[in-house]
């Protein structure tokens, strides 16, 4: 019966964790029909701890699984469009209403090409409870929610790996 | 090799030809005496279990590596954000 208690309460605060830093980013099915490409990963709970574990142990994916293992969920929206205007603007506005003052606005990069990027997260003492980067460009509106510890710092790191070049853009 | 296909040839719901109704009736009334015994039905239906089985789990690998591939791509999104902010923020 101890054990029971214990693992409800210890459970409690995870439950919590993971919840306050999970945002709704549901976007009009209309827009995705507009869209050339597409991008919709919703991965979670069990499904995200196993196919964390099928990553393999070599120096590409290694990484992945080490920042993977620690996060509850990660949530993601990326569209590609045809022609400029493609999307209601609007759409990134209301993800942004969703960030109560907890959220903390790290960046934003606002270029002459038109681009908003926004990158915000959710600090817990030392570490990040959570990460939402909004990406408004011309013709790609991109979303990511990260739920759980994430380090900014190794995420960004990851970029070049997966077999492709780095695609950061310069202006 | 479509595990699913195969695995929906194998449900599929297939009408018995006309009189099969008649005969099984006929049948089972004949053999209602008779000790049950291990058959061909028995047979059938280890090997629709097996099946089913590992279809069953055919699909379970299926939908984790579909699930590794979404991870992969969702991680790579997420650092090519993060690592374009970071440079941009270095430039400036």
């Amino acid at each position: 019966m101890r054990n029971i208690i214990m693992s409800i309460l210890l459970a409690v605060p995870v439950t919590a964790w993971a919840q306050s830093a999970r945002i709704n980013i549901d976007i009009p099915q209309s827009l995705a029909e507009k869209a050339t490409e597409t991008v919709e990963v919703t991965l979670d709970g069990p499904m995200l701890r196993l196919a964390s574990k099928f990553l393999s142990a070599d120096e590409e994916e290694k990484d992945i699984r080490e920042l993977a293992r620690k996060i509850d969920g990660i949530y993601v929206r990326s569209y590609e469009f045809d022609a400029e205007g493609a999307y209601d603007r609007s759409i990134a506005d209301r993800i942004r209403t969703q960030l109560g003052p907890e959220w903390k606005r790290i960046v934003t990069v606002q270029s002459r090409m038109r681009e908003n990027v926004g990158v915000y997260t959710l600090p817990r003492g030392d570490t990040i409870a959570g990460l939402v980067v909004i990406s408004a460009e011309p013709r790609e509106l991109t979303i990511v929610n990260i739920v759980g510890p994430i380090d900014l710092d190794r995420l960004a790191a990851l970029e070049g790996q997966f077999g492709i070049p780095r695609v950061t853009k310069h202006e | 090799m479509n595990l699913e296909s195969e695995l929906r040839d194998v449900l599929r719901r297939v009408d018995p030809p006309p009189g099969f109704a008649g005969r099984v009736i006929r049948r089972v009334g004949a053999d209602f005496n008779r000790p049950a015994k291990a058959g061909p039905t028995r047979a059938r239906a280890l090997a629709a279990a097996a099946l089913i089985t590992i279809a069953v789990g055919g699909w379970g690998v299926h939908e984790t590596l579909r699930a590794r591939s979404e991870l992969l791509t969702a991680m790579r999104i997420a650092s090519q954000k993060v690592a374009h902010v970071q440079h941009e923020v270095n430039r400036r």
